[in-house]
């Protein structure tokens, strides 16, 4: 198995079917060899994706091919071909946003009348109702009552797939926010981005698969068991460079120089290894890290948009509030342009125990904007169709008010919330499941994040019970062994 | 589901029409007599018994017999005869009823699973057992089988001594080894590889023991030395090198999922987590033997010391620290849950590590595939949960005992002259009361200062003079003092037993130390003299005041000095109180802790409750309003005190602002406390005074004999110096009561005993700065995280599912069946933990050393024999070579459990020596290498890839062990840490870029084996980051003005000899000649600029560091 080096024909496994083959240089080439690299024997060993998989594995027989992650042969239909993770941290409060109560208000003050209320979490709530600080009002063609904290994203409703009566098993951020991600309260586990780049590669030859904006935590970003070459990059971490090491320290002159002469002695390396597969993918992957330092610019940089496109997102030195969280959406819908798998967009700050009606609104006002004109921007340019976009918050807020400050906010509240979709797969102007009039607790349409995994990977066209990988002799998958699809919002 | 325009109610109509749709199921195939056995049985057992089955079941539902089922459950009948498709058991496992879907927190059962029950259900539960009692049994016999079964996978059995293979190879039958490994070559029909040249193996060699490349010197001397044993003298030098345990220690960090914070957002530090760190370091390097290393991972703390004579510590102890290093959240408020996931990480890492066995895949549900039973999970739950989690002062007892011995005398001395002087105090302040209960009013000595106490006296029933003030009063008056006394005596009598009363009432004593430590238990520096049922004095360790107090019957650390560190913990107990009052004293930030489920980091809100600093010269009551959530109540707690640096994890308030900032912030030692009681209550006042010093005194003044017709002041007066006399000598004696310390502590403070250093003779000034000189001496106490048995322990209830809420059986503490029988037999007296590490490194348990022989190898040939490092159980791989496995492990416990043989023996050999070119033969047959025909190329660690670039370019800074601090602030803002790797902090949620890119772990879990990826992003950095062109800038720099005549051709080659151990080809040599031109010509340099510019230099240094030969060891 003497690879060979430097020249050879492309093969078709690098390209998606139907898409025409372009020609491919060197550069290319090595780039095609995109992310990671397992053993040939190592993706045997672990990914276990069922017959599609194992067809295509005899593919692997071409050395070039170095990289699960460009396997791209989903089992099912495939629904959308990308996702985007919008992740609202701390809290989103359920009643105040999607889930509209109109009990709150007869009952502002009283004594929450719920026989089976859970204990409170910080032993700092009232047993009193709080009335929801904002007016609800109807949107779309299906009438969907949204709070006025959303009015843009209300806007959209006959896209949107609401989930109400989500249940989570923990109370705290830090182990529901793992679950939300990882569907474990455990750390160490992958997130869904992280599973969805390992299942599906990425189409993007010199971005990375999977990105995450906004937040540096470690669940949101988590390879966990997975190679690291499914751990998400996380852009704009510092500063404006999208990613670390990115910016040459030398014109591009020097740096081709010292590339010539390094191309030179790695072949000579490579020659005296006769042709190891390992040295011969070090040497791929650094034409791929050359190709990066200017796709990724390029891919961030928005200056290339119109005034209007700008305007759209809210993004601006003058639009304090929306800007930044406005280009985070810009640039997600860049990179998904581009072929980036997975974007998980965060906005923190909503954990309101005080202050609700204050912080909240500041929170909404922040992310608003951006998401509505994300959605138009999408569905203008036929993109929605292909894109999965999912709006989670770790767990909603309990009805009953907490006095924590001098402003009244709520509660954590795992036990019933929403978490809405939209997109490639998803049926628009649906809601799915429904709560007791306090929003407390399920009434029917349970559903767990395990099922949200589940319908997030059919939808993507996997299978979530063939998504394995194996790990320390056991085959985990992200759903463990739950996950039961959504039909009623699946198109 | 749902449409938005719906009205809730058809949401429901809607709703059922889809359940209706699920309810039908394929035709079952079988017999009606068969379908019990062949699918119901097996489903019942499966996914019912857990919860429906035997005496405790859920819901009062058993499922275990044809009673159970006609019985029903809390909710009633679960068959319907007459509509049998109908019945509620049907509908909960068809998930029809919202809420509670069956099982409960699983997948809802197969179709095909719920199609048989429906006909089982159908046709009348054909076969069930009458009987009830079958059902547990039915269970038990389940896994018996099982355990029967499974225990005949490969590594359960004995280790087997084998007789290597004959061979006839000019190489390869020099060693066992090589004879085992070229067999199954030959047997294959390939040849090994001919061995690495010499140069390469120095490389390979140098970086495999010591993480750093050989230095030209090396090189030089080793390529010069022809003598037969050249390469066997090399591998000694290396493992002797102090660069081994700190390369080696990089592989066992990764095993025990190693960081020195806590995780999540908060990320706290784990307190010198960096001492357990560099216990591996030394460790390794004294080739301690591995079953003792392994014992003192799990019960380091119960072993004999290990001494460590240079640094005068304890090493064993520090073993325990992995038990600490799992991440845990500071904003849980779940705390079983919490617990529930941290012993998940302890039990993970020790299965994986010290077993290569997946044990935490039994916390839900018996092992799917191994013979590892749920019950044994929660054995070890409670071996480990058992132990409290501590910082525990690792000193020797010689360091401990530091002044111990002079200080006690010097006390004695002081003591004597404190209470000599105070006989006399108390003789002058019968006289002045009794001149003041007589009505006189001028001023002689102390008579001032008395004279104020008898006026706030007066006003206050409490005020121990009370009754004296009455006496005095009524002398003014020209009435009768004895009289007054008399009634006043009796109004404090009166308010005394009422106090009594109520506090009977109210208060539960929980613990009363004034007579014996009870359960309780000490820890710390001293932890034999933390209790004392007599009394004691605590000298003050500055200022101008001699005494700090005088110590009542109880525990108290600060008996010599308050450096003497301290820890003291109650049993656990079920927490059924809402408030728990603590009567103590201590300062400088010494805590009470109520630590629930084992949870110390209580930083959220919901447990400010459970954390109370100490801040009172005197002892006073605490209390812990603990009752607020319900979920408190019941839940396994213990408290403890600690003084400050013992607290086993740090808080917001500790960590960082708070009155309590700068007592931790100072880095002195100085931190006590003392108690005597413990109380729950109800209410949230703590006890209130039962006026036991007032008792004292009138009781005493009381019993003065009458002389005539009644008491007089002067008799009152020498009643009161009496009491206080007595109290000062049973001081002087030790056995003063609580009483007794009270009164003499209320008198030094009202001024009444002398104090002041400048009220005692120069003696005795130079007896207690001689005392202070020796305190100051006293060292800050060294601790590392651990874990230390205290206390009874408790077994841990199986939770079924894995859940907290849902308790089982309590399942006795022990290790896992299979390997060491359910009951403990002659180990019974031993602490469960303890039993734990011997049945772990018993030469009878035939998991320890394979896998560690199997760990050693994969860590030298990037692969082990048994592929699967971390986990040998049915679901890993096979051994590529098990006699060859079972051989090394027979030498390995044969040798002492000695790592650095084990390593000799394997690297001296021809396979490990042999070339990494393959054959076109092995590139054909054996693509993977299982039969180590070559050697296989191996990228560098990340740490080592770090050393590499610091030690090539020669700035590493070699200095070993120690604390080194987050990235940037550890050095008070100096320069950049400089140092291995090994000593990068480890802060979770901001680990270094280049580690995670070169894939080190996230410290997450049990890592055997890292991966080795190549990802875009190592690339951008070797090209493209600082710290790699800072070094090559540094490299170049340091040889241009070491070397500034060398010629061109000659720094290449030295370059090249620093970066890769070999000289340049003359084709590389030319590309670099050249590639120096191109650079030159492109910085516009003249002919002067060409020889010393440094950019151009710096620029081949830099793509010397990119080459792939530079990041690979061949």
């Amino acid at each position: 198995m003497f690879a060979r080096y430097l020249r050879k024909k492309p093969s078709m496994a690098f390209f998606r079917e139907g898409e025409p083959q372009k020609s491919q240089g060197f550069l290319q080439l090595a780039a095609a060899a995109s992310g990671g690299r397992l053993s040939r024997r190592g993706l045997l060993e672990r990914s276990a994706l069922g017959f599609g998989w194992l067809a295509f594995n005899g593919l692997l027989a071409d050395r070039t091919f170095a990289s699960p992650v460009t396997v791209p042969r989903p089992t099912l239909p495939v629904r959308a071909e990308r996702v985007v993770w919008f992740f609202m941290d701390g809290g989103l409060s359920h009643i105040d946003s999607f889930d509209h109560k109109p009990l709150l208000e007869k009952e502002n003050g009283q004594p929450l009348k719920l026989a089976n209320k859970k204990e409170d979490i910080t032993g700092r709530t009232t047993p009193n109702v709080m009335a929801s600080p904002w007016a609800f009002r109807p949107y779309g063609q299906c009438g969907k009552m949204v709070s006025d904290l959303f009015p843009q994203i209300g806007r959209h409703v006959d896209d949107l797939a609401f989930l109400h009566a989500v249940t989570g098993p923990s109370p705290d951020h830090e182990s529901a926010i793992g679950f939300l991600h990882s569907g474990s309260l455990l750390q160490g586990f992958p997130s869904v981005g992280a599973w969805t780049s390992y299942g599906l590669g990425s189409e993007a030859a010199s971005l990375p698969g999977f990105v995450v904006m906004g937040s540096n935590k470690r669940q949101c970003r988590t390879n966990g068991f997975l190679p690291p070459a499914f751990q998400a990059s996380q852009f704009f971490k510092s500063g404006s460079l999208p990613l670390a090491d990115l910016t040459p320290r030398e014109s591009a002159r020097l740096q081709q120089h010292k590339l010539a002469a390094l191309a030179a002695l790695d072949a000579e390396f490579l020659a005296a290894t006769a042709g190891d597969q390992v040295i011969e993918t070090a040497i791929a992957n650094h034409e791929k890290a050359h190709a990066m330092q200017a796709a990724v610019p390029e891919a961030a940089n928005l200056s290339a948009e119109s005034a209007a496109t700008l305007a759209a997102y809210g993004i601006g030195e003058d639009r304090k509030e929306t800007n930044s969280f406005g280009r985070y959406c810009l640039t997600a819908r860049r990179l998904l342009e581009r072929g980036v798998r997975f974007i998980e967009i965060v906005k923190g700050g909503w954990d309101q125990h005080d202050k609700l009606a204050t912080n909240h609104a500041k929170n909404a006002r922040a992310v608003d904007q951006p998401v509505g004109a994300f959605l138009a921007d999408l569905k203008a340019r036929g993109l929605l169709d292909s894109t999965l976009v999912v709006f989670a918050s770790e767990f909603g807020r309990t009805p009953n008010t907490e006095l924590y400050g001098k402003e009244p906010g709520r509660d954590h509240h795992p036990w019933a919330f929403t978490i809405w979709m939209a997109g490639g797969g998803v049926r628009g102007g649906v809601s799915h499941g429904l709560t007791d009039e306090y929003g407390y607790h399920p009434l029917a349409g349970k559903v767990d994040i395990h099922d949200l995994h589940a319908t997030v990977l059919h939808l993507l066209g996997i299978d979530h019970k063939q998504l394995t990988y194996r790990h320390s002799g056991r085959d985990f998958r992200l759903t463990d062994v739950h996950g039961q699809l959504i039909h009623p919002i699946i198109a | 589901m749902s449409v938005c325009r719906l009205s809730p109610s058809n949401c429901w109509l809607l709703a059922a029409g889809l359940f209706a749709a699920l309810s039908t199921g394929p035709a079952v195939a079988v017999s009606p007599e068969d379908l019990f056995e062949s699918r119901i049985r097996p489903l019942l057992v499966e996914h019912c018994f857990e919860c429906h089955a035997g005496d405790a079941a859920e819901g009062g539902l058993r499922l275990d017999s044809r009673a159970g089922f006609d019985a029903g459950g809390d909710s009633g009948a679960v068959i319907d005869p007459a509509a049998p498709v109908a019945s509620l058991l049907l509908q909960l496992v068809r998930h029809e009823v919202a809420d509670r879907e069956m099982p409960q927190g699983a997948d809802r059962l197969s179709d095909r699973a719920i199609a048989d029950l429906e006909h089982w259900v159908a046709l009348g539960l054909p076969g069930l057992p009458a009987a009830p009692a079958a059902a547990a049994d039915v269970a038990a016999e389940t896994w018996a089988a099982k355990l029967a079964d499974r225990r005949g996978h490969w590594a359960w059995q004995p280790v087997e001594p084998v007789e290597p293979p004959a061979a006839n190879h000019p190489v390869w039958s020099q060693t066992a080894i090589d004879r085992f490994l070229l067999a199954a070559m030959q047997q294959a029909g390939l040849e090994p590889a001919g061995p690495a040249d010499r140069g390469t193996l120095l490389r390979r060699l140098t970086l495999a023991l010591t993480g750093l490349p050989p230095t030209p010197a090396e090189v030089d001397a080793f390529l010069a030395d022809s003598s037969a044993d050249a390469t066997e003298r090399l591998v000694d030098r290396l493992l002797a090198s102090p660069a081994f345990g700190e390369h080696w220690a990089g592989y066992w960090l990764d095993l025990m999922r190693f960081g020195e914070t806590g995780g999540y957002v908060r990320d706290y530090p784990i307190p010198e987590a960096w001492r357990y760190r560099d216990y591996c370091v030394r460790a390794l390097n004294a080739d301690v033997p591995y079953d003792r290393l392994v014992a003192e991972h799990l019960a380091g703390d119960l072993l004999p010391p290990r001494h460590n004579p240079t640094l005068k510590i304890n090493e064993s102890v520090l073993g325990t620290g992995h038990l600490r290093l799992m991440e845990i959240s500071s904003t849980a408020t779940d705390v079983a849950l919490e617990e529930a996931q941290m012993l998940e990480s302890q039990i993970d890492t020790l299965g994986k590590a010290f077993q290569g066995l997946t044990i935490s895949c039994a916390r839900c549900h018996d092992h799917k595939f191994d013979a590892i039973s749920q019950r044994d999970y929660y054995a070890l739950f409670g071996t480990l949960a058992s132990g409290r989690q501590t910082q525990a002062v690792i000193d020797d007892e010689a360091v401990r005992q530091t002044g111990v011995a002079e200080m006690t005398d010097l006390k004695r001395q002081i003591v004597a002259a404190l209470t000599a002087a105070w006989r006399e105090d108390l003789a002058a302040l019968g006289d002045a009361l009794a001149a003041e209960l007589s009505g006189a009013t001028d001023s002689a000595p102390i008579r001032p200062t008395l004279r104020t106490l008898l006026d706030q006296a007066q006003a206050s029933a409490e005020h121990p003079l009370h009754a004296f003030a009455a006496a005095r009063q009524a002398a003014r008056a020209g009435q009768d003092p004895g009289a007054a006394f008399g009634k006043a005596a009796e109004a404090v009598r009166r308010l005394a037993a009422d106090r009594t009363a109520k506090n009977a009432a109210a208060f539960t004593v929980a613990a009363d130390f004034t007579a014996s430590p009870g359960s309780w238990h000490a820890g710390g520096v001293l932890p034999d003299t933390l209790h004392q049922a007599g009394s004691d004095l605590a000298l003050a360790p500055a200022g101008d005041e001699i005494v700090a107090r005088v110590i009542g019957p109880g525990f108290a650390s600060d008996r010599l000095s308050r450096k003497h560190a301290a820890s003291l913990r109650s049993e656990n107990f079920p927490l059924a109180a809402k408030f728990i009052s603590l009567r103590v004293a201590g300062g400088d930030a010494a805590q009470i802790r109520l630590i629930q489920h084992n949870f110390q980091q209580m930083e959220n809100v919901a447990h400010g409750a459970k954390v109370r600093h100490i801040n009172s010269r005197l002892p006073t009551w605490v209390t812990l309003p603990v009752g607020h959530q319900a979920s408190w109540q019941g839940g396994r707690s213990y408290l403890e005190l600690v003084t400050k640096d013992d607290v086993a994890h740090f808080r917001r308030s500790d960590a960082g602002s708070g009155p309590f900032k700068q007592a931790v912030a100072d880095r002195t030692g100085h931190s006590w406390f003392a108690i005597d009681q413990v109380v729950f209550h109800d209410q949230p006042k703590p006890p209130a005074s039962e006026l036991e010093v007032s008792l004292l005194l009138v009781n005493a003044a009381a019993a003065t004999p009458v002389r005539g017709r009644g008491v007089h002041g002067d008799d009152l007066a020498r009643a009161l110096a009496a009491v206080g006399i007595a109290a000062v000598d049973a001081t002087a004696r030790g056995t003063a009561t609580a009483v007794e310390a009270r009164l003499l502590n209320w008198l030094l403070l009202s001024g009444l005993l002398r104090n002041r250093q400048a009220d005692f003779d120069t003696q005795t000034q130079l007896l207690v700065n001689r005392s202070r000189q020796l305190d100051e001496q006293i060292p800050r106490f060294r601790r590392g995280p651990a874990m230390v048995a205290e206390g009874r322990g408790f077994d841990a209830a199986l939770q079924r599912r894995g859940q907290p809420g849902q308790p089982g059986d309590a399942v006795p503490r022990r290790y896992l069946e299979v390997l060491a029988g359910v009951r403990p037999s002659d180990e019974a007296a031993l602490d469960p933990r303890l039993a734990l590490a011997r049945a772990i490194v018993s030469p009878d348990n035939p998991l320890t050393a394979r896998v560690m022989v199997n760990r050693v190898w994969s860590w030298l040939f990037g692969r082990g024999l048994v592929a699967t490092v971390d986990n040998f159980g049915s679901m890993g791989e096979p051994p590529s070579h098990p006699e060859l496995l079972d051989f090394l492990t027979a030498e390995f416990v044969a040798n002492g459990w000695s790592v650095k043989r084990l390593i000799r023996r394997i690297v001296l050999t021809a396979a490990y020596q042999a070339s990494s070119v393959p054959s076109a033969a092995a590139q054909a047959r054996d693509p993977d290498n299982r039969l180590l025909s070559h050697m296989p190329i191996q990228r560098l660690r990340a740490e080592t890839l770090r050393d590499c670039l610091l030690a090539v370019s020669g700035q590493l800074d070699t200095a070993m062990e120690g604390y080194t601090g987050p990235p940037d602030k550890g050095n008070g803002g100096g320069p950049p840490n400089r140092r291995r790797g090994l000593y990068q902090y480890v802060k979770r949620e901001a680990q270094d870029h280049m580690m995670l890119m070169f894939d080190a772990p996230e410290g997450a879990r049990t890592v055997g084996l890292r991966e080795s990826t190549t990802v875009p992003g190592q690339a951008l950095l070797l090209l493209n980051n600082a710290f790699v062109h800072r070094q090559a800038a540094a490299w170049a720099r340091q040889s241009l003005s070491t070397h500034p005549g060398l010629s061109r051709d000659l720094r290449i080659e030295q370059f090249f000899q620093q970066a890769l151990g070999r000289s340049p080809t003359p084709a590389e040599a030319d590309t670099l000649s050249r590639f120096l031109e191109t650079q030159a010509d492109a910085y516009q340099l003249d002919a002067v600029a060409r020889a010393t510019d440094e950019r151009p230099w710096a620029d081949l240094c830099h793509v010397l560091f990119n080459t792939k030969e530079f990041l690979h060891v061949r």
